[in-house]
């Protein structure tokens, strides 16, 4: 009676998640088998690797890979290191600063990206606030827009908030107590957070640090709106290749590539977790 | 410990300096929507509301705001009535691959949007889809399904399942039990996840950007084709009153569900 | 509250043969009980002892592989919980979060078709009886631990079960509240004549509420008694450790005549048993001899007849009552004296005493 009950329970389990299921099976997973298959399609409608000889073999292409997964680095690392004191803050703070704190790394989130970037422009730019302050000050001014550095701390600050998030989130598991152990056995703050508090939270930055490089590596629209032609990354390259070139099969072929880095970023984050999780 | 009860003074300065670098290109968004000059610069000449009056009579901003609306909603609600059986179903009935399925369910969240978007141009237009509304909402609801089974699985997996079972016993048919308790007891979590996926369509950009035509075409899009061939205080202005869209569906949020709950589950 | 047909609906347990296993691991195994109609019944045990498996099975929440559950006659394993008449009172209260008091109290009546007329008039005198008619307004939230439970208790009432359960309804509570509400929950049950099983691991809890206890460990059922006999003739080891301090001491048969029985402990020291106890030994076998520690005497000169030499250990206070620990014949004694009482005072530790207690005191199990 039990298998009977069993195997209802799972049948009934099985039926309610079909509809959701089925959905992301068509028009989730369809569309990546779709992309796949395109991107060895030839001319002849045979099977050709010639898409990815091109992305791989071009001295072009490589540089912009390069420089996506650089960028892509480089933002992540300034997201972790300016984030991580402000994940702490948050789990170790209570009432009214809590709630400023959270509605600090939460508003962000929930304005537009565009709008975000057009406030860096804003920033940024010739006569934007950063030179007039400059000027004000009588020191040089500094065009911010169109560079490198202008186009990463416009995406730290669009990205931070997803490191704070998972890196407090992790803290906020961790009790309390063993802080307070660790200082009475004579351990300073610092190394409190060094030798208890870093290690046990290892999971979430790992989470963060996956999430935001992931999150990274696909954005394009503040390259697309600071960047010049010098600034170039993989999805807004993929983006004009489908619009302007109309070159479907090499757009497939390089954002399989995109997904490829993405996806030994997840599988890192995999083993590092199950790492972590052992010890 | 020092830093858990008062901060220290090097904590409040690194508080300060990030609290001014995450909330200062909204706020100075916000001063450009009131500038009186026709060009951007900061800080403005003068101010004036001039720039809110002429986008909000400006039909090319108008329509996309409407579009994103109904599209996120649309959206929303679709997943939700996807998400809500497969979240009760991965919950509750212990059967063999419902952790499979679930991380299943959550995995658009990694997918870099833009590439989706791509592939689903290309997938549309195979199954006959191409360039149409249905093509565009099922996109969102692909990005939004995620969110509301997060938020879902994870209130339902806090409930003690004997609530339901004290509704047996007490004579409720399992139609009534989900009915008259598991549906009110999900109502604040369906309704916080639904306005989070509402909030991440409305905000949507790479899926809208390959997937709208002129007549679906969302705000954020206008906002950014607007902005690659122009440069003044229209794009402020329309972007404070999206912000206060947002405002107004995060301060709903917060009164159904509390701001801190949003911290997301690291699982 | 308004029980004029309730005296129809009390109903009787009948479990035979029941079986259920996860796996390798036997829940329950073969278990029978009857319960009478009006009968307060303990289930007592361990966790993981295959308490709340039964309880879950009489109130139709899981199905079991074997065995037959019938109420009043009617066998009703496959009938579903919202068709068996049975109320649970759950450990977590289970209170539904969304409705306040009285809508709690009513979704069983709504639910079973009450008559409307009925609702509010049954919905008040139920409160009243847990006394908290005040309270009809609150929500879950707004209620303490001590209301919770009263509410989750008036909820199972107030739809006139035949049958209650109790899950544990008491754990959550803390200790001094306990107390009050077990002797509560008893009148209640008495007024109202309701035939109610109580799961429970505390020992003191079941002796003072039911009327007879159920033993059960690893999916068995070790005795069904009454509380007194259960404390002073335990049917097995189990039964008298999990019941009730005792001290035990390992010892080999040594004479099974009905006459003089008696059990050889360390240092070749027969102790004496009661000769209805022989049962099936014989001599040589390994046995266990267990003594409650209130039946012990302690003295400073050696009693005639059987005693054992040892030394004062240790005296602690408990409030009521003082508990002496003394080593004799390689075995630590705990022997329990009145706080006042003169055989309390008189003893130091590290003083030479005597301990003995009377043959019919000797409670003696296969090892």
């Amino acid at each position: 009676m039990t298998r009977r009950g069993s195997i209802r329970q799972g049948a009934k389990g099985y039926l309610l998640t079909f509809p959701a299921f089925a959905f992301l099976a068509v028009f989730f997973v369809g569309p990546l088998i779709v992309n796949l298959l395109e991107s060895f399609k030839d001319d002849e409608g045979g099977i050709t690797f010639a898409q990815y000889a091109r992305a791989l073999g071009d001295a072009y292409y490589l540089e912009v890979l390069g420089d996506t997964i650089a960028l892509s680095l480089v933002v992540t690392i300034a997201s972790l290191l300016l984030g991580y004191p402000l994940a702490i803050a948050i789990a170790r703070s209570r009432g009214a600063l809590k709630s400023f704190l959270i509605f600090l790394v939460v508003t962000p989130l929930l304005i537009n990206v565009v709008v975000r970037t057009f406030g860096w422009m804003v920033i940024f730019g010739r006569s934007g606030f950063l030179n007039s302050i400059l000027k004000f000050l009588e020191l040089d001014t500094i065009t911010l827009t169109g560079t490198w550095t202008g186009i990463a701390i416009a995406m730290v600050q669009v990205l931070l908030p997803f490191m704070v998030l998972s890196i407090a989130s992790t803290l906020e598991g961790i009790d309390g107590e063993l802080e307070d152990a660790a200082t009475t056995l004579g351990a300073t703050p610092l190394k409190t957070i060094i030798h208890v508090i870093f290690p046990l939270s290892l999971q979430g930055v790992i989470t963060g640090t996956v999430l935001v490089f992931a999150l990274s590596i696909g954005s394009f629209v503040t390259v697309m709106l600071m960047g010049t032609n010098s600034t170039m990354v993989l999805p807004l390259l993929v983006y004009q290749q489908l619009n302007l070139a109309s070159d479907w099969p090499f757009a497939a072929a390089l954002g399989n590539i995109l997904i490829f880095v993405v996806l030994i970023a997840t599988a890192l984050q995999l083993s590092l977790s199950r790492k972590g999780a052992r010890r | 410990m020092k830093i858990r009860s008062r901060p220290g003074s090097l904590m409040v300065c690194y508080l300060a300096v990030i609290s001014v670098f995450l909330l200062l290109p909204q706020l100075i968004v916000v001063v450009v929507a009131f500038s009186e000059a026709s060009f951007v610069s900061f800080p403005p000449p003068g101010y004036s509301t001039k720039w809110m009056v002429r986008v909000l009579s400006d039909p090319s901003f108008m329509k996309p705001l409407w579009n994103s609306v109904v599209l996120g909603l649309s959206a929303s609600i679709l997943a939700a009535a996807l998400a809500l059986p497969a979240s009760i179903a991965i919950v509750r009935h212990s059967f063999r691959g419902a952790r499979v399925i679930q991380n299943f369910l959550l995995s658009p969240l990694s997918m870099p949007a833009l590439i989706l978007a791509i592939a689903m141009l290309f997938f549309l237009s195979d199954i006959g889809l191409g360039n149409t509304y249905a093509g565009l909402l099922f996109g969102h609801v692909v990005i939004v399904l995620p969110y509301l089974v997060r938020t879902i699985v994870a209130v339902y997996s806090g409930a003690d399942p004997r609530i339901e079972e004290a509704a047996y016993t007490l004579g409720a048919k399992p139609l009534s039990t989900f009915w008259f308790v598991t549906l009110p007891m999900l109502r604040p979590a369906i309704f916080a996840g639904g306005m989070f996926a509402f909030l991440v369509s409305f905000d949507e950009v790479a899926i809208a950007l390959l997937l709208s035509n002129a007549s679906s075409i969302t705000l954020p899009v206008s906002i950014l084709t607007y902005l690659t061939y122009n440069y003044d205080p229209a794009v402020a202005a329309i972007s404070v009153i999206k912000m206060i869209i947002v405002v107004l569906a995060l301060l709903a949020l917060e009164r159904f569900y509390g701001l801190q709950n949003l911290t997301m589950q690291s699982r | 509250m308004s029980n004029s047909d309730a005296g129809n609906r009390i109903g009787h347990l009948s479990i035979k043969g029941l079986s259920k296993s996860y796996g390798d691991t036997n829940a329950l195994s073969d278990v029978s009980i009857e319960v009478q109609a009006g009968e307060f019944l303990a289930l007592l045990g361990p966790s993981g002892c295959g308490k709340t498996t039964l309880l879950r099975s009489i109130a139709g929440l899981l199905e079991t592989d074997r065995g037959e559950v019938a109420i009043d006659g009617k066998r009703v394993n496959d009938t579903p919980p919202w068709k068996r008449d049975i109320s649970v009172v759950f450990q977590s209260y289970a209170l539904f979060p969304h409705m306040n008091v009285r809508d709690n109290l009513a979704f069983g009546l709504r639910m079973k078709k009450s008559p409307k007329s009925q609702v509010d008039k049954r919905i008040s005198d139920t409160l009243k009886l847990v006394r908290m008619e005040d309270y009809k307004e609150r929500y879950p939230s707004q209620l303490s631990g001590g209301q919770q439970q009263r509410v989750a208790l008036a909820r199972a009432i107030v739809v006139q079960p035949r049958i209650l359960l109790l899950d544990e309804p008491l754990a959550a509570l803390d200790a001094k509240l306990r107390g009050s509400v077990q002797r509560e929950i008893r009148q209640l049950q008495s007024k109202l004549g309701i035939t109610t099983i109580l799961v429970t691991h505390d020992q003191s809890e079941a002796m003072s509420m039911a009327d007879r206890i159920a033993v059960m460990d690893s999916g068995n059922i070790v005795q069904i008694a009454d509380p007194a006999t259960l404390y002073r003739h335990p049917k097995t080891a189990f039964a008298a450790e999990f019941v009730g301090d005792i001290n035990r001491v390992s010892g080999k048969m040594d004479a099974t005549s009905v006459f003089a029985p008696s059990i050889k402990i360390a240092d070749g020291i027969a102790v004496p048993f009661s000769a209805d106890r022989v049962g099936d030994f014989s001599e040589g076998d390994p046995v266990l001899l267990m003594v409650r520690p209130e039946t012990v005497r302690i003295s400073r000169t050696a009693a005639e007849g059987f005693h054992l030499a040892g030394v004062v250990d240790d005296i602690i206070l408990i409030g009521d009552r003082i508990n002496i620990y003394a080593t004799c014949a390689d075995t630590t004694f705990k022997v329990v004296k009145l706080t006042g009482s003169p055989e309390a005072e008189m003893f130091h530790p590290g003083e030479n005493i005597f301990v003995s207690w009377d043959r019919a005191d000797s409670l003696v199990f296969a090892e």
